[in-house]
């Protein structure tokens, strides 16, 4: 018998970030066809972005495609995928993967399927000239992602909803916002920012998640089918990539300046937002903390 | 389910339970708890619903809705509302159908001052219409204007509708509350209009002269000391969202406070005038939210069992052009508009409309600016047309409803031909956004 | 009887000044924020997230004071075209079926505090509560609106339904 599963994802319908899963479930349906089918059902006008976890959880939806930023009140340590240093490939490899797989089983009674989007990076983007590591007197946008982070800048952190970003940067509520490499274009900023800091911090997750009863009323085939198509996605990033590349391209066109970071001064920038990240997840989950610093972020680890 | 069965148990819920007068907040969280036990997986997606029900309002873009509804109650209870009008009054002297030309004047004053249209009419009924049928105004010119002109306060902002329009449909709102300005201004002069033709017939009208005349300069001051000032808040509202120290929903804070100090400058705040204006704008703020928190989980629901995808795709078949869709809006809207409240008029046929305009490539701002209008046309369309309640709330008892509705319907012509007017030449209202949203 | 409804009232009273409070209190935090941050402050940095949860409880814990007054806006064109006896009968049903609306979900409401209070889920803002002290509202406001729709069934309430003004 061929199983069903029903698919919704947090991102907005028709934004890039759906890609990895547009891909996902036309693979399965193309190479499960006698064990397993996903009927993609909708984005957040079906489920809100902030309830898909729980939705999840409890098997209103079958499998969700969500950031970890969107479902950290069930899964705290989640928020370790942002500060990866290793690749998805490495995590399978060295038991990170199985560790995430098994805290999202047991906070959010669901399988940790497959994780997308690692070629995604965060980036502070700024109006106008002044030291990233120093921006007193500068108010910032941001959300819950990088807060702890951008608080350490010394700025003024205003927090708004996406809808008014454009305003806030438009009529200079604020002087910076963060995001990712990919966007940009989509709220019209590239009129008013003027120079992104490099290096990126963070990165962007897009991870598929299956609730678990309904992960192990599966047969073994659609089970290993969809392990398969997991990791065939992992291993398509590519794609993302090369989006990345482009806006960042794009971005240079529109006059956005990279504002270069070196030596000393990018290892501070890159030590406080990995700093940051942790001590929010060693004060909120302080069991699996340093267990997923050693297998996620070897190099801040050391 | 197939779609439609779907779309038939849904809608046809929804209209059954609104038939037997249940209030609308509690139709949606019926229709809710049907449709999450059929659709969202039984009994835990009734526990689903109400998750999403105390999600649904944890959204920013929501705040001024309050905000802009304080700002009018604040108005209102504190005597301020009252004083600018009578100043209005006694400017505008010796025109045929004096008082009626006050309301339009001071409704549209108003209007730039709040975001509320039910505080908007409630203002100038209970301020302006005793005196107006005391002095011989037929019911007819004196009600009409008052509750019509109301609806003019969701189309210049600050408007509470317009930020929730703009937020479900992601339109640009500071684009929808500009657009909005000129059929705005446009309604108010052909209220102004028909009200001197009527005056002239000699129709309804007494003629009267403002009792207390005086040179120029008297009958001016009132309005420079009552009126102008008032002006001070509105620059406050754009002023800090142009300097650049305020977001959209903080400006509709900062309102809030200008409309604060200037009680307090006037001398009309006590503890008394903010304990009422503050229960009033929980009724009414609640009232919306409430209908928020059932309509938004119902429109999750809409695209979660297929239905509205379902529907969807049999529209798009037909392949409509963009003037088409329009139309299909605006039909859709004005009839719906007779039985149920603005929020839920938006929720219901928001999913639908929004991916259809999208698909074919509508203007989005055009298509907020009909929905506006359409919106604000619903609020005097009986029988279920909330200004027409807010008159019959604020007007002395032998007024009936149908005197008040009947008052109002030539007003109502003349706003279905401004909107007739946005949908042939849409361009009459856009250019004024295009102008200022260019730079 | 009448001891119970005047305790019941104070109750919805009381829960709908404090919505209003927070209606006010969205006001106060938004204009500190925005002057806190001219002068260099961040003493306001919770502001949205405090905004977002007090327009949600003001709405959960206003909606019954609201019902307690009827003023929820329906639409009465059946109830008021039917003859008297018929249009109260109808008035009589919509308001049995809001007493089963509102009892379904206070049950469920009520489960949900208490599933997300034994699982320990926080809501991590810029603050980081337990989530079950935000659900609260929501068993609250339906327990009490089916109180209140009960006391309407029953022929209790007398006060006329009147639109929101
Ligand atoms: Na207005
Ligand atoms: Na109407």
């Amino acid at each position: 018998e061929v199983a069903t599963l029903r698919v919704v994802t947090a991102f907005p319908q028709n934004t890039p970030q759906n890609i990895p899963l547009t891909g996902f479930v036309d693979h399965v349906n193309e190479t499960c066809t006698d064990s397993v089918q996903l009927d993609f059902v909708g984005g957040p006008e079906a489920v809100p972005t902030f309830e898909l976890g729980e939705a999840v959880r409890r098997g209103v939806v079958d499998v969700g495609y969500s950031s970890q930023s969107f479902y950290a009140s069930i899964v705290p340590e989640a928020a370790a995928i942002k500060l990866s240093t290793n690749t998805v490939a490495e995590q399978r490899e060295n038991g990170g993967h199985e560790l995430l797989n098994q805290i999202h089983q047991e906070r959010m009674n669901a399988v940790y399927l497959a994780r997308t989007h690692e070629d995604v990076p965060f980036y502070l983007y700024l109006t106008e000239e002044a030291d990233p590591l120093d921006l007193s007197g500068k108010s910032l946008r941001i959300a819950p992602v990088y807060r702890a982070f951008f608080d350490t800048l010394g700025a003024q952190l205003v927090q708004t909803p996406p809808s008014e970003m454009y305003t806030a940067v438009e009529r200079g509520v604020v002087q910076g916002l963060g995001w990712t490499s990919l966007g940009i274009f989509d709220f019209g900023l590239q009129e008013h920012l003027k120079y992104r800091v490099e290096p990126g911090f963070y990165l962007s997750d897009g991870n598929v998640l299956v609730n678990l009863d309904k992960w192990n009323g599966l047969s073994e085939a659609a089970q290993s089918c969809l392990n398969e198509a997991a990791v065939w996605i992992e291993g398509q990033g590519q794609e993302m990539a090369d989006l990345s590349v482009e806006d960042l391209a794009r971005q240079a066109e529109a006059g956005i300046e990279a504002l270069e970071l070196t030596g000393e001064e990018r290892d501070e920038f890159l030590r406080r937002a990995s700093d940051a990240g942790w001590a929010e997840i060693e004060e909120l989950a302080p069991d699996n903390a340093a267990k997923l610093k050693e297998l996620l972020a070897p190099e801040s680890a050391s | 389910m197939e779609w439609y069965w779907a779309l038939s148990l849904l809608v046809g819920l929804v209209v059954f339970l609104m038939v037997i007068g249940l209030p609308v907040a509690f139709v949606f969280l019926g229709v809710n708890v049907v449709g999450a036990y059929l659709f969202l997986g039984g009994t835990m997606g009734l526990g689903q619903v109400v998750r999403n029900g105390v999600q649904s309002l944890q959204n920013y873009s929501l705040a001024p809705i309050p905000m802009f509804i304080l700002m009018g109650e604040l108005m209102l209870h504190s005597g301020m509302a009252g004083a600018a009008i009578h100043a209005v009054e006694r400017l505008i002297r010796k025109v045929p159908g004096r008082m009626p030309i006050v309301s339009v004047v001071a409704g549209t004053l108003f209007a730039a001052l709040s975001g509320s249209s039910m505080a908007n009419t409630a203002m100038l009924g209970s301020s302006l219409l005793p005196q107006m049928l005391k002095s011989g105004y037929a019911p007819r010119l004196a009600i009409g204007p008052m509750v019509a002109v109301g609806g003019i306060a969701i189309l210049i902002p600050p408007s509470a509708l317009a930020v929730l329009l703009g937020s479900l449909a992601k339109i640009s709102i500071a684009a929808l509350l500009v657009a909005g300005i000129v059929p705005a201004l446009i309604m108010a002069v052909l209220f102004v209009g028909y009200i001197l033709i009527r005056a002239l017939a000699g129709d309804d009208v007494k003629e009267d002269v403002a009792p207390d005349g005086g040179g120029f300069f008297q009958r001016a001051w009132p309005f420079l000391r009552d009126v102008l000032p008032l002006f001070l808040i509105f620059v406050a509202v754009v002023g800090s969202l142009l300097a650049g120290i305020a977001t959209p929903t903080e400006s509709a804070a900062i309102g809030v406070a200008a409309t604060v100090i200037a009680g307090l400058a006037y001398r009309r705040l006590s503890i008394g005038v903010i304990g009422k204006t503050m229960m009033e704008t929980a009724k009414i703020s609640a009232m919306i939210l409430f209908i928020i928190v059932g309509s938004i989980t119902f429109s999750q629901i809409l695209a979660f069992s297929g239905a509205a995808s379902g529907l969807l795709s049999v529209i798009t078949a037909f392949e409509l052009t963009p003037l088409e869709v329009i139309l299909l809006v605006l039909v859709v809207l004005l009839l719906l508009g007779c039985f149920i409240d603005q929020v839920s008029m938006m929720m219901i046929t928001l999913p639908f409309f929004l991916p259809l305009a999208n698909s074919v490539g509508v203007d989005l701002i055009w298509l907020g600016l009909v929905y506006l209008l359409s919106l604000e046309i619903a609020l005097i369309t009986p029988p279920f047309g909330l200004l027409l309640f807010v008159m019959k709330g604020v007007a002395p008892k032998e007024i009936s409803f149908g005197t008040i509705t009947m008052a109002t319907l030539p007003f109502l012509g003349i706003q279905m031909a401004v909107l007739v007017l946005i949908v042939i030449w849409p361009e009459i209202a856009l250019w004024l956004p295009k102008l200022l949203l260019a730079n | 009887m009448a001891v119970f409804l005047r305790i019941f009232d104070a109750v919805l009273k009381g829960a709908a000044m404090i919505g209003a409070a927070l209606i006010a209190l969205t006001v106060v935090t938004t204009v500190g924020d925005v002057i806190a941050r001219q002068i260099g402050s961040k003493l306001f940095y919770w502001q949205v997230d405090f905004v977002e949860l007090a327009l949600m409880g003001s709405a959960f814990l206003i909606a019954p004071w609201l019902l307690s007054l009827g003023a929820h806006v329906r639409v009465d064109v059946a109830v008021t075209m039917l003859p008297m006896r018929m249009g109260a009968a109808l008035n009589r049903i919509a308001n049995l079926l809001g007493t089963l609306i509102c009892a379904v979900l206070a049950v469920y409401a009520w489960q949900e505090v208490t599933g997300s209070a034994t699982r320990g889920s926080l809501m991590i803002r810029s603050f980081v509560i337990p989530e079950w002290w935000v659900l609260t509202v929501a068993p609250f406001a339906f327990v009490t609106l089916t109180v209140e729709f009960a006391l309407r069934t029953l022929g209790v309430r007398d006060r006329r339904e009147t639109v929101g003004i």
